[in-house]
């Protein structure tokens, strides 16, 4: 007997209870793309939140926790842990240990997005990646004294906004018609896409922030209300936080003095192992999530198994037919581990858009959300161990049909029938 | 030398009770190239483990059944299911069909067990001759008993087997019916110069086939 009349027998018996294989095809799929999602979705938003420190290897704000400091100053979430004075972000730009510095303020919002108050020479000196500073796709970098914008690529896309628009700010992180300042910004430029939180910001001069209606400043430790026409006194001027890069060799001297010296600042060095923090935070959820996919798989396991128990129960005349007509026992049994083989390659194939599709879903979220990129073309171990496994479990749980039919005597049944 | 040719074969069973039951007794007979004979008997006298044993399906405890030259009780369970599937053709009383395979693909399976290559047209040729051309994509429920016997048949015949064991082939049908099918196999079985072996408690069937032996007879002694 060929492979091939085999395949033709495997294929017409299959015919004959597809809506059963359909559901074992499924729930195979969907446990293993669970399995790769939970997993793979997992690594990757590690790995990319790790990577995506927009260039800074250090945080230093006021006194609160790192964490927070880093995901608000960094990835736009969260609230701000406060404000701190200018000097202290003078101090620190003149510290030899630290390359350099770059005060933000934050604590606006337009439709959700965050604000951010900083300084040009961020992205005229900054690099935002190894060698390269990040560019326009269109206009030019805000005056940094008048109330202009340059709003990061996603902004750019969900707002449809484009250079020349206006827009108001509005204070805290939310979205709240009630809130709004009274000052109209411009958009000028475009950020070119980077695939960080930089997208998913927008972008404006320091001084227009401490000059937004409704803004008051303490950096002297006392209220001081910017009039039109005067410039701020630095001494009253303050920052939510300072995106820095320090000398690899000072970071454990920094940490040292600031976080266990210092009372009125928090010093968040190095910016992706502070990232992981989160992650170890979350374990306990991606523990959850894997144990549930883990037991998705089992269940799909034991479902194939039942499933092909029962359509060989059903097929059992089938059996004894073809044994009759001259097919060997381990042709039976091919038969039961070739249809299980088939659900599980069937299975994998539709496993694998069902995982895009979570991955797409995951991605939208987090780009959304934190400005963080997910690729589809991201490699984890899980995505080969994941098909094996269903390979393996499929053709375990197809076993005991086979080696049941393998054993059946034909005789007897054929003598139980009315044959 | 005979087609067929068994010598004291003998097979017995255990029964539920843990007894031993003899269904066949020192059987001993032949058959001719050709030839077609009814082996009557009431049911559940031995007749379908004969059939059983001359197929090679059933082991038996003693004796040999020769078909042409080979001892098929002498040979390996494997070698068995091999020489069946080229050499025997199988008719059983009624599921006789794969129940998720079109009237054509029950054909067309007879002959993967024959190792001959069985061509598309072969296929439509046999169902031509047992009158069914235009059925060959109708499965097993959308055909009637006496066309799924009619079928069975073509798929009996479809790899030119020596000879074709025929399990109460009619009982399910109507006298109508019983006789078309009898009568077809019969007239295709002498075409290919097949021997036909019967078992059968229908006496509709044994005019039909002219040589008819009792079951009992067969055996040395008188077996239940």
């Amino acid at each position: 007997m060929t492979f091939a009349q085999l395949r033709f027998i495997i294929k017409q018996l299959m015919q004959q209870h597809r809506s059963s294989i359909l559901l074992c095809v499924l729930s195979m799929s969907f446990a293993a793309a669970l399995l790769m999602s939970v997993i793979g979705v997992q690594a990757q938003a590690q790995a990319a939140f790790s990577n995506n420190d927009m260039g800074f290897n250090a945080v230093i704000g006021p006194r609160g926790s790192r964490l927070q400091l880093v995901l608000n100053s960094i990835f736009h979430i969260d609230q701000a842990t406060g404000t701190m004075p200018w000097s202290r972000y003078q101090d620190i730009k003149n510290d030899k240990r630290v390359l350099e510095a770059y005060p933000i303020t934050v604590g606006d919002n337009y439709m959700g997005f965050h604000m951010v108050g900083c300084v040009p020479e961020m992205f005229t000196e900054h690099e935002f990646e190894e060698g390269k500073k990040v560019g326009l796709t269109e206009g030019r970098l805000f005056d940094p004294y008048l109330a202009e914008a340059v709003i990061g690529s996603f902004v750019a896309e969900q707002l449809e906004m484009k250079v020349g628009d206006t827009f108001f700010s509005y204070h805290g992180l939310q979205f709240d018609e009630s809130q709004k300042h009274d000052l109209e910004f411009t958009v000028v430029g475009i950020f070119e896409p980077t695939n960080t939180p930089l997208d998913r910001a927008l972008w404006t001069p320091l001084e227009s922030y401490y000059r937004m209606p409704g803004h008051s400043l303490y950096g002297s430790g006392k209220e001081y209300i910017p009039q039109q026409g005067v410039s701020i006194p630095d001494i009253h001027k303050e920052a939510s936080a300072v995106l820095c890069n320090v000398r690899t060799s000072s970071g454990l001297q920094l940490n040292a003095e600031i976080n266990r010296h210092s009372k009125d600042l928090t010093f968040a060095w190095p910016v992706s192992t502070i990232i992981l923090e989160l992650f170890q935070n979350l374990a306990w959820v991606d523990a959850l999530l894997a144990l549930i996919a883990v037991l998705v798989f089992i269940i799909a396991t034991l479902f194939i198994g039942s499933t092909l128990y029962q359509s060989m129960q059903q097929q059992q005349r089938d059996f004894v037919l073809i044994r009759a007509l001259g097919a060997k026992r381990k042709h039976l049994s091919f038969i039961i581990l070739g249809e299980a083989f088939i659900i599980a390659l069937r299975g994998l194939l539709i496993s694998f858009p069902m995982y895009s599709l979570i991955l797409g879903f995951a991605a939208t979220f987090l780009r959304a959300t934190t400005g963080v990129y997910l690729t589809l073309w991201y490699w984890h171990p899980i995505l080969l161990v994941a098909p094996i496994m269903v390979l393996i479990m499929t053709l375990i749980a197809a076993l005991i049909p086979a080696m049941r039919v393998y054993t059946s005597d034909v005789a007897e049944q054929l003598q139980q029938g009315d044959a | 030398m005979p087609l067929l040719n068994i010598q004291s074969v003998s097979k017995s069973f255990t029964d539920p009770a843990g007894a031993a039951l003899q269904v066949v007794n020192q059987l001993s007979m032949e058959m001719q190239e050709g030839e077609s004979l009814v082996i009557s008997g009431p049911s559940g006298c031995g007749k379908s483990t004969l059939l059983n044993l001359i197929a090679g399906i059933v082991q038996a405890d003693s004796g040999s059944v020769h078909i042409g030259d080979t001892d098929i009780q002498s040979l390996s369970e494997s070698a068995r299911d091999s020489f069946r599937g080229k050499h025997i053709g199988y008719i059983f009383q009624n599921h006789n069909l794969l129940q998720g395979m079109s009237a054509a693909d029950n054909v067309r399976i007879g002959g993967f067990f024959s190792g001959q290559a069985i061509e598309d047209a072969a296929i439509e040729q046999a169902l031509e001759q047992v009158g069914l051309k235009d059925f060959k994509d109708y499965l097993p429920t959308q055909l009637s008993l006496g066309q799924q016997q009619r079928v069975a048949i073509a798929r009996a015949l479809i790899h030119k087997p020596k000879l074709i064991l025929a399990d109460e082939p009619s009982s399910s049908l109507d006298a109508e019916h019983a006789q078309a099918c009898i009568g077809l196999l019969l007239e295709l079985a002498a075409e290919q110069k097949a021997a036909v072996l019967m078992v059968s408690h229908d006496e509709r069937v044994f005019d039909q086939v002219g040589q008819v032996k009792a079951y009992g007879e067969l055996n040395q002694e008188v077996v239940s």
